[in-house]
């Protein structure tokens, strides 16, 4: 089965999940992507964009913990599945592949 | 917490998912606007909602024009019908109770029949818009805004080629303005009778009714 190709916000989104663990939900995500990349993304596109992810099979969500800040309304949790995991882990090794032995400013990458 | 019911019900009209999706992001919208502040929750919704019915018209463009087309034609035949119900309806009254025919559509000199033409479309078009919602709610579920927005794209492809070329497309602006303001109006207004309509059949959640 080939890996599915990722846009840049879908592998962004992806990474913020994973590294949320199990806190993975609209808010946290948003800001667990502001505060790594310093753009604060749409709500809109944010789940237009986990939607579509759920839909190819690389995100999986759940209902969970309604609080009362939120009127007593469910978060919806999401956690990256191995199809995810994959997918991600290709993005990034081409990625890294592609900075390999570049001198960027402030940034350099040696060949592995 | 009113808004987020109100947001939660807003954003079910254009979903393409659960009820639980609508829940959930109002309920990230209203957690955030503790943070943001009102403004940010009404844009925020505003745009997301838009964003969910652009991706509901997107992930089936043909079989949401198809219906955006039938769903204008409904609203033109109930219109039309309406309307004559309506001015014949005005004029039976009109000739049981003896007032003859003057201010009606058979009085064709009278200023006041020009103005029960008037009002008698506009309550034509709006009891339209009403049923129009609840065609939309019970043809395209969770899909309503998408299809009528997709209407009233549709509508304006239409009209306003024909009015510019009412206006032989010279002195276009000022000779428009009137005619954009009306429409900007009956959009609106159309726009909330069509969401009665679809209120009236999708009900919102209990929480909203409260």
């Amino acid at each position: 089965m080939s890996t599915p190709a990722l846009g840049e916000f879908e592998q962004i989104v992806l990474l913020a999940i994973l590294r949320l663990d199990h806190e993975a939900y609209g808010v946290t995500i948003r800001s667990e992507i502001e505060k790594c990349t310093g753009r604060e993304p749409a709500p809109g596109a944010l789940y237009t964009t986990l939607d579509r992810l759920e839909e190819k099979g690389l995100v999986r969500s759940h209902m969970a913990d309604p609080t009362p800040e939120r009127g007593g309304r469910s978060k919806r949790y999401f956690t990256v599945s191995a199809k995810g995991l994959k997918a991600v882990t290709h993005a990034v090794r081409n990625y890294q592949r592609l900075l390999e032995g570049l001198e960027l400013p402030g940034l350099t990458y040696a060949q592995s | 917490m009113r808004r987020a019911d109100a947001a939660e019900w807003i954003l079910s009209l254009s979903l393409s998912t659960s009820q639980d999706r609508a829940a959930s992001i109002a309920g990230d919208l209203a957690e955030q606007a503790r943070l943001y502040g009102a403004r940010w929750f009404w844009s925020s919704l505003i745009r997301t909602t838009g964003s969910l019915a652009w991706r509901a018209f997107t992930d089936a463009p043909l079989r949401l024009t198809g219906m955006a087309v039938m769903g204008a034609l409904i609203q033109a035949i109930y219109t039309i019908l309406l309307m004559l119900g309506i001015v014949f309806g005005h004029v039976a009254v009109m000739v049981v109770l003896g007032l003859g025919t003057e201010g009606t559509f058979l009085d064709l000199d009278s200023g006041p029949s020009m103005l029960a033409w008037q009002m008698e479309s506009i309550v034509a078009f709006l009891l339209a818009s009403f049923f129009l919602g609840k065609w939309l709610a019970r043809k395209a579920p969770q899909r309503e805004l998408a299809v009528y927005v997709t209407i009233w794209f549709i509508f304006h492809l239409v009209w306003i080629p024909g009015l510019l070329l009412s206006t032989g497309g010279a002195q276009v602006l000022p000779a428009v303005v009137p005619d954009v303001l009306v429409d900007i109006i009956s959009t609106a207004v159309g726009g909330m009778c069509t969401l009665l309509g679809v209120k009236r059949v999708r009900r919102p959640p209990p929480a909203l009714v409260r």
